[in-house]
């Protein structure tokens, strides 16, 4: 599985979503089930499936699809 | 009779484990079958040594981790090898603290600074990261002990400083409890009395003597008495015990 499809599934799966969510169009708070609650849910996914640990800004700047692979990436986790 | 109290498996970490009730509770964990994460500020080598004897008394993996509470990278960092080198965390006991007195108007900017930073800045700080990792427990969750401190419940002459700093590790206890209730993670807080430490050995004999004259039970409670409430908060035994601030001062009046 490549890390954008990785991610994708921690996206469905932490804020509890329907397949077929285009989570790549996600913004943080914008979303039912992207609230600050589910936010910290995502981080717990993310930090369990790419085994790492956040930085506080980290978290605070990850509000996108597309930040959380520059996080990623930031951690050195890239395809 | 087996004992009650069977940490086998769990990943403690203890703040300010160099000495006094810091190096109790650590001992007592050990004991208890968790692995041990040493951590202090001060004299890395020597943390290294006491997570060494630690080991070999008890037969536990045990780690020195040394930060200062007060500095959020290095906690930060602390728990990146924490998570690298155990995997996980199940029990935080925030015990790192520093103490001077001072009566009011005499009390130092640099004093106030550095007071909140380690009492309750360090406390903030290890519970942030704590709760991140053990979310990741899923129903097994963890426990989290923080040291306030009778002063911080009832206040003295000359620790207006040290109370306020430890009122504050209440108010962060009571709300974090609130707050990782769901996520089985449960947070208590201990206000030790009169504790016979090196940080009270500095005291003058007249008021070392003062002070245990006002204690019900006629004397100064040891870092071990401390231990074994942090032991109980910590295990299974207080398993629907969240929220709360145990008293361990021998009926001392302040």
């Amino acid at each position: 599985m490549t890390t954008h499809q990785r991610l994708t599934k921690v996206f469905v799966q932490s804020l509890e979503l329907p397949e077929t969510t285009g989570v790549e169009k996600l913004t943080y708070r914008e979303h039912k089930s992207w609230d600050s609650v589910g936010h910290m849910r995502l981080v717990a996914a993310l930090e369990t499936e790419f085994s790492v640990l956040l930085e506080t800004e980290q978290i605070l700047d990850f509000s996108n699809f597309k930040q959380g692979l520059e996080i990623l990436k930031a951690h050195g986790i890239t395809d | 009779m087996a004992s009650l109290i069977d940490l086998s498996g769990k990943v403690a970490l203890v703040t300010g484990a160099s000495r006094g009730i810091g190096r109790a509770c650590a001992e007592i964990l050990a004991a208890h079958g968790a692995k041990v994460a040493l951590n202090a500020v001060s004299d890395p080598a020597a943390l290294a040594k006491q997570a060494e004897e630690l080991q070999r008394r008890h037969s536990q993996t045990c780690w020195a981790l040394p930060a200062d509470a007060a500095d959020a990278s290095a906690v930060t960092q602390l728990y990146k090898d924490l998570l690298q080198k155990a995997g996980r965390l199940d029990i935080l006991i925030a015990n790192a603290g520093i103490m001077e007195d001072a009566l009011i108007g005499m009390i130092m900017p640099e004093q106030i600074q550095r007071t909140l930073a380690v009492n309750i800045g360090g406390v903030l700080n290890h519970i942030q990261m704590a709760a991140r990792l053990m979310k990741r427990n899923a129903k097994d969750g963890g426990s989290i002990v923080a040291m306030s401190s009778i002063i911080g419940r009832v206040g003295n002459t000359g620790q207006m400083l040290y109370g306020a700093s430890k009122a504050a590790i209440i108010g962060a206890v009571l709300s974090a409890a609130k707050e990782l209730a769901s996520d089985n993670i449960r947070v208590n807080a201990i206000a030790p009395g009169f504790i016979d430490t090196d940080m009270t050995a500095k005291l003058p004999k007249d008021i070392r003597e003062k002070r245990i004259a006002n204690i019900g039970m006629g004397r100064i409670g040891t870092p071990e008495e401390v231990a074994r409430t942090a032991l109980y908060l910590a295990s299974s035994l207080s398993g629907y015990v969240t929220g709360q601030i145990v008293g361990v001062d021998g009926g001392m009046i302040v």
